[in-house]
Order: C-alpha cells, then structure tokens, then sequence
C-alpha cells in the first residue's frame, strides 16, 4: 500500500513537472500571439497611425495626426485677414486675424498632409480646398470642414469666390490641361476650357484673371501674361514683364495686378499706366479691402511658403514687416473690411 | 472529519518539497527543448521607374544577398547571391536555381477597360492589390511587377503594383500627382526549414519626403484574410486601392514606416523617410518555432509630388529569414535542405 502511494506521488509530481515546464515554454518563447493579444516580439517601428486608420473601403477622414500649430508674432492689422499656415506646405490650417498677428485664432485641425490647400472668401463667407477627402483636393465651405462632414463637397482645386456669391474653381479637363468651372449662387454651372494654367481671382466688373506663361513663337522663350475676363466677351491680355510669372496673382478692385516671377521681382501692374517691377524678395498675398496697401509674404513661391508677412505701398515699394510665424510657413491669405462669419466653438 | 486536520500542514509540507523539484524539472524540460540553429535570411529587390516614353513601368532586378547569423546578431557568413537573372514568368517553377526574378505578373483586365477591377495575382490564386476606379482618364494603373524566388529551402514572391492619379491637387498654386505603391505576397518555407519572418519594403528614390500616407495589414481578420485599403478620392466616389491576403493565422501581422531592421534600401537608409515596410514574424528561439505555413503581408503607400516633375524611382526590397527546424548537427543547419 506505502510502495502504491509513493508510485502515485511521483507520477504526480512528473506530471506537474511536465506541466510547469509547458508553462514556462509558453511563457518564454509565446509561440502564438493571437494577432497581438500579448506582447508582440521583434522589432516594430510604429508610425502612430495604426490605430487611427481605418481598415475597409470607403471615403474616410479620420487618417492620421493632427497637425501641429504655428505660432504667431506681430502688431495690429486693419479689418479681418485669414491666413493658411501650417508646419509644411501639405499640412496647413486656416488661422483668424482680428487686431493683431500674436492673437491669431486657428480655425481648423487638420490631418498631417491632409490639410488646407487653397482659400478664398467674401466678407461671412469662407471657402476652402483640402485634402482631407483622401488627398485629392474637394471644395467646401470652412464650417463643413470644421464640422468634419461625410460629404467631401465639390472635386476641385483652387477656388475663388466673388462678392456676388458666384464660384470659380478649376478641375481636370476632359482632354488635356485644366478648365474652370463658374459656379453662379443661382442658375446652371458652366464650363471654362484651357485655363492658362494660373489660379483664377475675381477682379472688378466681376471678372476673372488668371496667370499664364505663354510660349514664344520659334522660340524657347515664354512671355507672361494675365488674362482679364476669362471666359467672358472681352477677354483682356496684360503682358507682363520678365521671364516668367508665378500662377498666383493679388487683383485689387480697381483692377490693379500684382504678380512676381519667383526670380525676386514683385511687378505692379496698374490698371492704366505702365507696370512697375520691383526687385524685392516677396510674392503678393491680398490687396487690403481699401486698395492702398499690398499684403506680401517673405518667399520664394507659395508653394513653399514664407515666415514673415508684411505690407507694401505700392506708391513707394517700400515694405513694413506686420509679423511673422515660427514652427511652419505662411501660405495663403484672404483679407476682408469686416467679417459677419461666427467662429465656431 | 479527523481525518483532515493536518492536511493544511502536509499541503504545505509537501508543497516545500514539490515546489523546487518542479522548477528543477521544468528548467531542465526547457533546457531540453533543442534550441534553433543560426537563421538564415535571403534578400532581394528591384529598382521599379516609369518609362516617360513609353509611360510603362520597368524594372531592374538587384543583387540579393544570404546572411547566415547567430541568434544573439554576430554574423557567421554572408554573400551575394550574383547577379540576378531576369528571366521569363514560366521558368521560375522549373528552376531549383536560386535565382531573383523581376516579371510582370498576369493582369486580368487592361487599364481603362470597362472591367471593374484589375488585379494581379499569384498563380493559384490568393492574394492581390485591386482598384475599384480604373476607368478614371487620369487614373494610370501600372502593369504590376513581381519578385519571386523558388528553390528546396524557400518559395518567395511579392507583387509591387504602382498606380498614378495626375492633377491630384494644387498646393501653393503648384500642381501635384500622386502615385500609390502597393504590395502584397509572402513566403513558405521548403525542406524542413522553417519560416520566422518575411518582410516586403518599397520607398520612392526622391531626395526630400515625399510620401504623405502608409497604411498595412496588422491582423488576420474573422475570414482568414489580412488587409490594407487607401483612399484617392475623386469625383464620384473615391479611389480605393485594396489589398487582401490569405495567410496562414499564425504569430504577428504588422508593418511600419521608416527603416526595417532586416532591410537598407539605398547606402544607409538613404530613402527611409519614403520606406514602408510590412512584414510577419515568430519567435526564432527553438526548433518548433517559425512557420512552415504560407505567411505574408499587405502595405500601401502613397507620394505626392509636383506635377511637372519625373515620375520618381522605387526601390523594392522582399527579405525573408529561415531556421532548421530539425535538432542534430553542430551547425544547425545541415539536418535541413540545401538551398
């Protein structure tokens, strides 16, 4: 009987041997993890977005990071001026300006590199064009972006809004190059073909003007130009002097053009009289509501941006520096006498 | 009931006895557990760039290399495999050559048909990177390329599909396009050996960053399929590209961007601010770790570059790493298939 019991203490004591040690296997070498219910092993270098992506098809805007805020400097500033600013030109957030540059408000969160591309506006009215739809750019008003609406709005790039309410936006054309899409607050859209290749702005008698480079004739030279009333029945040329004109142009209501050829040249075309082109490393942003004054930005293009803002007289050429930004770059401005628009909460 | 008054005290007794007896048991049973011998990994990649001609994707196939190491990192041996053979999509079946192969993989729809999708897939079936929009003008879906290696110790392959969304946006009055890489295969290991990671990496060859979204698989979900989807959204609906494979369920599914411990695409990680890696991986400890199941991986990743500028270079790295999973030999490794 003693010899049974002993027999059956070491059968016992094997068999929880036997146990302990699957135990510890299972422990030190975690064969099957489940698909990460334990820890996982190895090496594994995350990016921060795993869990904010969403895995399925399906239009999507919660991807990715928010990105990071710039932060501003300077003195006051006449009326309401928008800016777009962002810590690279891909992830850029729509900021207020109400009395000074230090007291800018940011409006909007977005997505690293999905982030607002263009901006335009009328006084209550803001519009925007970003990414945040997946990367391709969609047009819709600042509160539907802040609201953060399944609808992605209108495909579209570079919007512009004209005191009337009617919106210009230019899309891919159906064959070749770009065409613009004129969009009244009222009535049927129609179709622009073969924009010149500039962002379209309103200018006076409701007209839009775009940028171009036109090829020479024979020759590898380009000529630049401003169309005035594109589209409409008395389309204007505005030839430019230099090499070349960025796509960006500032039109003040009286129809002044002001443009730059990214070669360190601002030119100030006036609506009659002779362009003056100025040797200053600056591109145009806005004209101010009253005309006398041209908001400016420290860049080379706007595409990459620039840190410090500043306003020129056009009389005089000469530049005061209102502020500037650090932790990113300045991009876009919109600057309006007054704004009926409520911030959002 | 008298009958149990000191069993307490004799639990207890005994447990003072078993206790360490069971740890001396269970520390020797680990300790008999044959250990793993070196790993063995193999590697190899393509340059993939757009022909501006010809508007076709071409490929270049890299020389690959095998490093055999300890387990605790020092390396034991390490070569090139020689120069990569190119050759035909037939042959790689035929051939217990270790030889890389760089070949367009059987597509089932041309770009721009009326077909609703276009996929690529691995003969027999099984995985694949779809488009749901290939009727978009503007949409350009590559012809995809593939990466496949065969012979006793391994079968490898991993198909890279690039596709184009031109005048994507226009950021700063500059126009941009967007290209998208996806990748999808994995690896399952031959002749007793024993699979414990397979890692496919790509990055766009440009000198700054240009990559603006990754996204991979990181699980087997409840239909046995592992899969990553990324959106171009454009009129109508987005452009989702999805990718979908059947792996075996099994250790961890998981991807990255930035570099990978096992892969340097360019001289020191050159591209790895554009480098997204997707792999899967097991404890490499003892002979029955590793898998010899099918085991894979799904990334996407999507750039974004001036419209004006070339279509840039990429560079594809697939790297998969192998034990013995047989006990005997000093090295480790002859009990197993030679390559």
């Amino acid at each position: 009987m003693r010899k049974t019991l002993t027999s059956r203490r070491a059968w016992a004591l094997a068999t929880l041997g036997v146990l302990l040690a699957l135990g510890g296997y299972l422990l030190l070498s975690n064969p099957k993890d489940d698909n990460g219910a334990r820890p996982r092993t190895g090496l594994t270098i995350s990016t921060g977005r795993t869990d904010s992506f969403r895995t399925g098809a399906g239009f999507s805007i919660d991807e990715g990071p928010v990105a990071a805020a710039v932060h501003w400097h300077g003195g006051p500033i006449a009326g309401v001026v928008y800016f777009t600013a962002g810590p690279d030109p891909k992830s850029t957030d729509v900021y207020r300006v109400q009395g000074t540059l230090a007291n800018a408000k940011r409006l909007t969160h977005s997505r690293v590199n999905l982030g607002v591309s263009w901006m335009t506006g009328r006084p209550g009215q803001i519009v925007i064009a970003s990414g945040r739809a997946g990367a391709i750019d969609h047009i819709e008003s600042l509160e539907q972006f802040q609201r953060g609406s399944p609808d992605p709005g209108l495909r579209g790039s570079s919007p512009a809004l004209d005191s009337d309410g009617t919106l210009a936006y230019e899309v891919n054309s159906r064959t070749h190059g770009l065409d613009i899409i004129v969009k009244p607050p009222r009535g049927a859209a129609r179709r622009i073909p073969h924009s010149p290749g500039g962002v379209a702005v309103w200018g006076p008698g409701h007209r839009l003007y775009i940028a171009g480079n036109k090829r020479v004739t024979a020759s590898k030279r380009r000529q630049p130009f401003v169309v005035a009333g594109f589209g409409g029945r008395n389309p204007q040329i505005v030839s430019l002097p230099g090499r070349r004109v960025q796509p960006i142009i500032a039109v003040s209501r009286s129809g002044d053009i002001a443009s730059s050829d990214g070669d360190g040249h601002l030119t100030i075309s006036p609506a009659h009289g002779a362009p003056r082109r100025l040797t200053l490393p600056w591109i145009p942003m806005r004209w101010s509501p009253d005309d006398r004054r041209l908001l400016v930005l420290r860049a080379h293009d706007a595409f990459h941006g620039g840190r410090h803002v500043g306003l020129l007289n056009p009389k005089t050429g000469a530049i005061r520096e209102i502020g500037s930004v650090t932790g990113g770059t300045v991009n876009v401005a919109v600057w309006l006498p007054s704004d009926r628009r409520r911030d959002r909460p | 009931m008298s009958d149990c008054l000191g069993c307490g005290r004799r639990w207890a007794t005994a447990m003072s006895i078993v206790a360490p007896v069971a740890l001396a048991i269970a520390t020797n049973a680990t300790a008999a557990v044959p250990k793993a011998g070196p790993v063995v990994s193999h590697s190899a990649g393509m340059v993939l760039a757009v022909d501006p001609r010809t508007d076709q994707l071409v490929s270049a196939a890299l020389p690959g290399h095998t490093v055999v190491h300890e387990r605790n990192g020092s390396m034991l041996f390490r070569a090139a495999t020689g120069p990569t053979n190119v050759s035909p999509a037939a042959a790689q079946f035929n051939s217990e050559d270790p030889v890389w192969q760089a070949d367009p993989g059987p597509v089932s729809a041309s770009p721009g048909s009326d077909t609703a999708t276009v996929r690529a897939t691995r003969p027999g079936g099984g995985y694949a990177c779809v488009s749901n929009r290939p009727e978009d003008p503007l949409f350009r879906i590559y012809r995809p390329k593939y990466v496949s290696y065969l012979n006793r110790a391994e079968y490898v392959q991993f198909t890279y599909h690039l596709y184009k969304r031109s005048h994507a946006r226009r950021l700063g009055g500059v126009e941009q396009k967007q290209l998208e890489m996806c990748t999808v295969g994995g690896a399952h290991s031959r002749g007793g050996w024993r699979l414990t990671r397979v890692v496919s990496s790509f990055a766009a060859a440009t000198p700054g960053r240009t990559i603006i979204g990754s996204r991979g698989g990181n699980h087997v979900d409840e239909n046995g399929v592992v899969q990553s989807s990324l959106n171009f959204a454009v009129a109508g609906g987005p452009i989702t590209v999805s990718a979908a494979l059947t792996p075996h369920r099994q250790n961890t599914f998981s991807w990255s961007q930035g570099p990978d411990k096992d892969i340097d695409l360019g001289r020191r990680n050159r591209y790895a601010s554009n480098q997204v890696n997707t792999y899967w991986e097991s404890p490499d400890t003892f002979i029955f770790d590793g898998s010899t199941q099918f085991q894979g991986n799904v990334a996407q990743g999507l750039y974004e570059l001036p419209q004006t500028t070339r279509d840039p270079i990429f560079v594809t790295n697939a790297n998969n790493s192998l034990i013995c999973g047989k006990a005997g030999s000093k090295f480790g490794l002859t009990k197993c298939a030679k390559r």
